[in-house]
C-alpha cells in the first residue's frame, strides 16, 4: 500500500476487509463474520465501499462463468415453451366448442349443489366487538333491542331457530330489551351461566377482573340457571340484581338493582348521600376508566346528585365544581387531586 | 372472437423478432446480474427465463421501442426475483445468503449492484495498456471464457506462453488496481486450468 490510495486502505482495516469480501463472494463465510459484516453494513458509507468492491470482484469472476451461459439453448427452450403454451390454449379455444356447453352444464350443478349445501347448513354468526364506545340500539333478528358496553363481545346467528333465541357473551356487559315470545325463550349464554327470560329488561355483565357474572333486572321475571346443576336455578324479579362468583361457583349477593348499574345505557346517575370515592368509582366503571386519588380529603366529600351521564367531560366538570377537586384523564385512568372537603362533624 | 384471438398470440410477428432480439441482447447480461445475487448458475438462469415468459405473457403491454425503460425493467425484475429466489430457500439457507439478503434488501437501488461506470472504465482502460498480445489473450480467457488450451490453440501458441501473458496481465492488473490486491490475487485462482 502505498501513495496516495493509503487513505483508502487504512479506512478499509476497520470495515470489510478483502479477504472477508472475497469469503463472502465464495460463500465461505463462518456464522461470526457473515454477523460481523451484516452489522458493518448498516453504515451507509462501508455499504457502498462494499458494494463497489464486490462489484469489481463480481466483474472480474463472473466474466469466466459467462461461457455455461448459452443463450440460443435457452432461447430455443422459451420459445419452445410459448409456442406450445399457445398451441394448447388454440386448440382449447376453437376445437372443443362442444366441452364449453359441458362446462356450463357443470357449473351449474355444481352452484345448484352449493345453493342446497348453504341452505342447509348452519346459520351464520354475527359478532359484534365494542372497543371504546357503547354501541346503543342493536336489533337482533326477532327485534329485541341490544346495548353493548364498552370493551364487550358478542355473538348470535344470523337467524334465531324457531325453538330458543340464543344470544352468547363473551365479554364485557349488555343491557337487554328483549321482545316477548312465550313459545321461544331467549337465552343469553355466557361462559358461566345462562340467563333465560321470555321478555323483559335486563342486563348482563362478565366482570373477569373481578371474577363475577352479575345480571340486574329492570322488568319481568329472569332465570339464571348455573352450570352443571351446581345450584338450582335462580329467580329474579324486577329490581333485583344477582352477582355469581366465578371461583366459588356461589351467588354472592342477592340485591335491589341500583339505577347506577345502566347508567352507561340510561345516561342518568342517580347518588344520594355518597361518598366521592364511591360516586367517582360508579362514574368510572360505566365509561370503562379506573380511578386514583391524589388528595386525602377528597373522601370527605359527600355527593348527592342526579347527573345527565352522556358526557364524562361534563361529569367530571361538575364533580369538580361541587366538590372542590381537580381531574385528569390520562392512559383509561381518572386522576382526582385538589382540596376537597372539611370532614363532616359526626 | 376477434378480440380473444388478439389475446392468444399476443404478439404479431414483428414483435416476435424483437423479442427474441431483446433475449438474444440481455439474457447473458441478465443471467451474469442474476448470479452476482445467486452463486448457482441453474438457478441464475432459470430466474431469468421466468422473466422472459412473464414478459411474453403480458407482450401486448409492452412498448419494446423504449429501451431504457425496457433495461431497468429487465434488471429490476432479475433483482427482485432473486430476493424472492433467496428468501423462498430461507429454511435452508447458509450465512452467506443471509448476508446477501441484508445486502439487497438495504441497498435497493439496482444501479448500486452494477458495476460503475468509473471502474468499468478503469478496468478498460487497463486492459487498453496491455501490449496486443496480452490483451488478446486476456480477452479470450476473461470475456469468452477460453481455457488457456483453447486459446493456446486458437492463437498457435504454446500453452506455457498464455500461462505468462495471462500472469504478466495480472500483475498488471495488480499494480494498477492496488486496492484490489487480494482481488487480483484472487483471479489467478480463477484461470480456468488445463
Amino acid at each position: 500500500m502505498q501513495g496516495n490510495t493509503k487513505p483508502m486502505a487504512d479506512k478499509k482495516k476497520h470495515t470489510i476487509s478483502d479477504e472477508l469480501l472475497t469469503r463472502f463472494v465464495f460463500g465461505e463465510l463462518s456464522e461470526q463474520e457473515a454477523a460481523y459484516i451484516k452489522s458493518a453494513l448498516e453504515d451507509d458509507e462501508i455499504r457502498l465501499d462494499f458494494i463497489q468492491r464486490k462489484n469489481l470482484l463480481d466483474e472480474l469472476s463472473l466474466k469466466g462463468i459467462s461461457q455455461g451461459i448459452d443463450t440460443e439453448k435457452g432461447l430455443s427452450k422459451l420459445l419452445n415453451t410459448i409456442d406450445q403454451a399457445q398451441a394448447h390454449r388454440h386448440t382449447f379455444r376453437y376445437h372443443t366448442a362442444w366441452k364449453k356447453w359441458l362446462q356450463l352444464a357443470a357449473v351449474i350443478t355444481l352452484l345448484l349443489g352449493v345453493g342446497i349445501l348453504i341452505k342447509h347448513s348452519r346459520p351464520k354468526v354475527i359478532s359484534i366487538c365494542s372497543q371504546h364506545a357503547i354501541l346503543t340500539d342493536i336489533f337482533l333478528p326477532d327485534s329485541s333491542v341490544i346495548w353493548l358496553n364498552t370493551a364487550s363481545e358478542i355473538s348470535y346467528p344470523e337467524k334465531f331457530n324457531k325453538k330458543q333465541r340464543t344470544l352468547a357473551l363473551h365479554k364485557g356487559e349488555i343491557a337487554l330489551k328483549v321482545k316477548p315470545n312465550k313459545e321461544c325463550p331467549f337465552i343469553v349464554q355466557t361462559g358461566k351461566l345462562q340467563v333465560i327470560v321470555v321478555g323483559t329488561e335486563f342486563d348482563v355483565a362478565l366482570d373477569d377482573s373481578m371474577g363475577l357474572t352479575v345480571v340486574s333486572v329492570q322488568s319481568g321475571t329472569v332465570r339464571v340457571v348455573f352450570p352443571n346443576d351446581q345450584q338450582a336455578p335462580v329467580l329474579l324479579g324486577a329490581g333485583e340484581k344477582c352477582s355469581y362468583s366465578h371461583s366459588s361457583f356461589l351467588i354472592d349477593t342477592l340485591e335491589a338493582a341500583s339505577p347506577n348499574d345502566l347508567a352507561w345505557k340510561t345516561g342518568m346517575f342517580v347518588f344520594n348521600r355518597l361518598p366521592l370515592p364511591r360516586v367517582m368509582e360508579t362514574i368510572a366503571k360505566a365509561f370503562g376508566y379506573t380511578v386514583r386519588f391524589h388528595s386525602a380529603r377528597a373522601a370527605n366529600c359527600i355527593i348527592t346528585a342526579t347527573l345527565d351521564g352522556h358526557d364524562l367531560n361534563t361529569i367530571l366538570e361538575t364533580l369538580s365544581l361541587t366538590a372542590n377537586i381537580e381531574t385528569r384523564i390520562a392512559n383509561d385512568t381518572i386522576y382526582v387531586s385538589g382540596t376537597g372537603c372539611l370532614p363532616l362533624p359526626d | 372472437m376477434i378480440s380473444k384471438k388478439e389475446h392468444i398470440s399476443p404478439l404479431s410477428a414483428n414483435a416476435r423478432n424483437q423479442f427474441i432480439g431483446l433475449y438474444q441482447t440481455y439474457h447473458k447480461r441478465l443471467c451474469l446480474f442474476a448470479l452476482k445475487f445467486i452463486r448457482n448458475q441453474e438457478s441464475a438462469e432459470d430466474i431469468v427465463q421466468e422473466i422472459f415468459i412473464s414478459l411474453w405473457e403480458r407482450g401486448y403491454a409492452i412498448n419494446f421501442d423504449d429501451t431504457l425503460q425496457m433495461e431497468r425493467y429487465l434488471f429490476k425484475s432479475v433483482f427482485n426475483n432473486c430476493i424472492t429466489h433467496l428468501k423462498r430457500s430461507k429454511s435452508r439457507h447458509n450465512h452467506n445468503e443471509q448476508v446477501m439478503l441484508e445486502l439487497m434488501t438495504t441497498s435497493a437501488d439496482i444501479d448500486e449492484h452494477i458495476l460503475s461506470k468509473e471502474l468499468h472504465e478503469q478496468i478498460e482502460s487497463i486492459i487498453q495498456e496491455l501490449p496486443q498480445k496480452s490483451k488478446e489473450i486476456f480477452r479470450l480467457s476473461r470475456e469468452e471464457g477460453l481455457k488457456n488450451k483453447e486459446i493456446a490453440s486458437k492463437l498457435k501458441l504454446t500453452e506455457k506462453s498464455i500461462e505468462y501473458h495471462i500472469t504478466k496481465t495480472l500483475k498488471h492488473f495488480k499494480e494498477k488496481l492496488i486496492d484490489y490486491v487480494i482481488l487480483a490475487l484472487f483471479i489467478i485462482h480463477f484461470i480456468p486450468k488445463n
